[in-house]
């Protein structure tokens, strides 16, 4: 399996929801899987890494 | 930081037609320390008995997203239009218009399964033309977007 990854910049002291929706990812560190959410403040730097085929996530950019 | 919230910490209920776990307090689900993030008020997981659903009902001041997941979700809003949406498709509702109404069905065969959010019904409490223009101007600066990874 290849994990891949993605990085998302929370700019302008933004927050964030990320809402897993399948499978399972890791997030700056954190692991999270299907329908586990994970609200974010004062992270400036996203890592988003799948632990496995077909993870998908929503991510809310919220003021 | 990240405050994680594990499937398991939902709010959950089984209506039987309607199989449903809340992120965030919603109907009987009840958390003082579980209001919402942010303008995020709701978050829920939803699944439908094919042939069912919501029926028309408004939502006030709430910008409305829907997710599909699995299945087909046939949606009908008070302007008259019907759509169907599959899997990784989006639909936005944006509530804050009076009149919205909406009904959410499922359709085809198997369990449909999606995800809504109902955003900024924390902001209930401001008047209705506030509310809206506060709705137009964070919607320019708010995004949603979804990522399937391999």
């Amino acid at each position: 399996m290849k994990a891949e990854a993605v990085s998302y910049d929370l700019t302008e002291k933004r927050y964030g929801f990320l809402q897993v929706v399948k499978g399972s990812l890791e997030l700056n560190g954190e692991t999270l899987r299907a329908s586990d959410g994970a609200a974010i403040s004062a992270e400036e730097l996203l890592k988003i890494k799948a632990l496995e085929n077909g993870t998908e996530f929503i991510l809310f950019d919220l003021a | 930081m990240l405050q994680v919230i594990r499937s398991n910490q939902r709010g959950h209920a089984n209506h039987g037609w309607l199989n449903t776990y809340h992120t965030f307090s919603f109907a009987d689900y009840y958390n003082p320390d579980m209001m919402g993030f942010r303008s995020l008020r709701v978050i829920n997981e939803d699944r439908v008995t094919p042939g069912q659903g919501f029926g028309t009902h408004g939502h006030a001041n709430m910008e409305i997203l829907s997710y599909v997941v699995e299945g087909a979700i046939a949606h009908k809003d008070s302007t008259g239009g019907e759509e169907i949406l599959r899997p990784h498709e989006w639909q936005r509702n944006d509530g804050w218009q009076r009149d919205q109404a909406q009904r959410i069905q499922s359709v085809e065969n198997g369990p449909s399964a999606f995800l809504s959010n109902l955003d900024f019904a924390g902001k209930r409490r401001f008047g209705a033309w506030l509310r809206a223009k506060d709705v137009c101007a964070r919607r320019q600066k708010r995004k949603a977007e979804t990522r399937r990874l391999k």
